[in-house]
């Protein structure tokens, strides 16, 4: 069996800043990660084949991920990286179970850190299942990495300024927007908020100019405004678009319709707390950090001594907080394995706790915008789909919710809901909104999908040859 | 159908280029782009059909979560087109 002091689970910016930290105080590390390559989705690199003309076309996010890389790259030999890596499994005996190359593995940790990261919030209304609607996560992803521009005409709904981030990539390479849904209630300029939100992050230009860019392109951006639905036959034709009062319910007689191809979802991100789920780290729920979110100290370490969890994954803040917490946890985890503090780490401790503190503020203002309301979940009719692994419809869940103590695990039994391939990431989410929303019968807060191994879809074969190597 | 989609070509330069196969139709893909990619290029955005009601479904989260554009790769079935890169003559079946 493989053994690592500190095993760190996800490629992202806090597991790889949180590796660097730890590999300079000489911990011997191992990084599992499902990627190709480091940086998770925030810093993908580009595949091999292609080859930037102009690396300024990629924007600031990816000047930072080369930064990142750079320091990684010194202390690189200290770091054992697994790329193509998929952890299936956290066991007793701190032991963690990953499929690499159609194998499984086993590997044994002394200290553990989950960078899981985060996805787009997703949001069932009629249509959302045909092709053509994406998450603007997704949208992001093919236009910057994969360089292509899923549709011609595209409509862009949900909230807050990443939405004119992917606005402005999609235009500068040659999309068509129809409308710019943002479904908070925006009060004063999106400028200022911009300018608070990148002011903190050292580039305010940056929001002036994609603001610049839309305005430019004539793209309406459209406050108090959500899609309603989409229709079509084999991908999207059209969305029906319509006004929404401050708690984001449909205002009657205000729907129209728009021709679009594609639709990119942008209601924020939801954590991915499977891992720190099945390692049985005590969670809470907050709707600003985008749903349950891992206990943690002040050192990032959650519930279970010598489990850190940071970034995304751990609470939704961005790349400059999973950078800050990546780190903490590292300088926190190397004391913990007995390891001497690096040349001014102890000084530097202080200074992020400091940072985090600054973008914690901020976030507070912009959560106060795109925090979701009970309206956004009141979209979806009977035939709607929720779970779109297993086809499971609104209509099922509607029914079993409104009954006196039921809960998501009941409804997950009757209706196979959350039993698919994804692992209940997509449905889950959604069923703790509705169940918040429509079971009236529950006191406190729902409790979200089991989760138990394999957590990812694993061919059975791999599984059965699991620990046979042991 | 004509595709929607289109390869941007500014700012970036591509590698070789080849043929991947769907359903017996020969497509074009580029080296680094993944079959999910090519496919759109191509003007296939439905990847598979739904368990139950057997609807279209195509790339949703676009990295690998929502398991929606799963699809056969040579004879290994659920495999991610958004994240599985193309090669030159695989085999895709939907």
């Amino acid at each position: 069996m493989e053994k690592a002091e500190l095993a760190i689970i996800g490629g992202g910016p806090g597991g790889i800043s949180a590796a660097v930290a730890a590999a300079e105080s000489g911990v011997n590390v191992t990084i599992l990660d499902e990627n190709a390559r480091i940086g998770g989705q925030i810093f993908r690199q580009l595949e091999k084949g292609f080859t930037l003309t102009n690396p300024k076309a990629m924007g600031r996010d990816y000047q930072k991920g080369v930064d990142l890389f750079r320091q990684f790259k010194q202390v690189e030999s200290r770091i054992n990286y697994l790329n193509h890596a998929t952890v299936w499994g956290i066991f007793d005996h701190h032991r963690i179970a990953y499929e690499r190359n159609r194998k499984s593995k086993t590997i044994e940790y002394k200290n553990l850190l989950i960078a899981s990261g985060a996805y787009d919030r997703p949001v069932p209304f009629p249509g959302w299942t045909l092709p053509g609607v994406l998450t603007a996560g997704g949208a992001q992803n093919l236009v910057k990495n994969q360089r292509i521009l899923p549709g011609k005409k595209f409509l862009l709904a949900g909230t807050g300024p990443l939405q004119l981030v992917l606005a402005h990539q999609l235009i500068q390479a040659g999309a068509d927007i129809a409308a710019i849904l943002e479904v908070g209630d925006v009060k004063g300029s999106w400028l200022k908020l911009m300018q608070g939100m990148w002011g903190n992050w050292g580039y305010a230009g940056d929001g002036l100019q994609y603001l610049q860019t839309i305005r430019k392109a004539g793209v309406p951006i459209m406050r108090n405004h959500i899609i309603a639905r989409a229709n079509g036959n084999q991908n999207v034709e059209k969305a029906v678009i319509a006004r929404v009062d401050k708690d984001w319910r449909v205002i009657h007689n205000t729907r129209k319709s728009l021709n679009v191809d594609t639709v990119c979802l942008g209601y924020g991100l939801v954590t991915s707390t499977e891992l720190t789920r099945l390692a049985q780290c005590d969670h809470e729920y907050d709707n600003g950090l985008g749903g349950y979110v891992p206990v943690r100290s002040e050192t990032m370490e959650t519930t279970q001594k010598g489990i850190f969890a940071v970034g995304d994954g751990a609470g939704v803040a961005g790349s400059q907080v999973a950078l800050a917490e990546g780190r903490i946890a590292g300088i926190a985890a190397s004391q913990a394995l007995g390891h001497a503090p690096g040349v001014g780490q102890k000084k530097t401790l202080a200074e992020l706790q400091k940072k985090l503190t600054r973008h914690h503020r901020l976030r507070k203002v912009l959560d106060e915008i795109s925090r979701p309301r009970p309206g956004l979940y009141e979209l979806a009719e009977d035939e709607t789909i929720i779970c779109r692994c297993e086809d499971v419809t609104f209509k099922q869940i509607k029914t079993l919710i409104q009954k006196e103590g039921i809960n998501a695990k009941d409804i997950k039994r009757t209706t196979r809901v959350g039993m698919g391939s994804c692992g209940g990431r997509m449905c889950g989410p959604i069923l703790i909104e509705l169940l918040r929303n429509l079971g009236s019968q529950i006191s406190g807060q729902p409790e979200g999908l089991n989760v138990r191994p394999p957590v990812k879809p694993i061919p059975l074969g791999v599984l059965a040859g699991a620990e046979n190597n042991e | 159908m004509a595709a929607n989609a289109q390869r941007i070509k500014k700012d970036v330069s591509r590698g070789d280029c080849f043929e991947i196969i769907v359903n017996g139709r020969r497509i074009k893909a580029y080296e680094g782009e993944t079959i999910g990619t090519a496919m759109m290029a191509a003007g296939l955005y439905a990847l598979r059909s739904s368990k139950e009601k057997k609807e279209p479904r195509g790339i949703f989260c676009g990295i690998g979560v929502c398991q929606e554009c799963r699809v056969t790769v040579n004879g290994v079935p659920n495999i991610q087109a958004c994240k599985t890169l193309s090669t030159p003559e695989c085999c895709v079946e939907l």
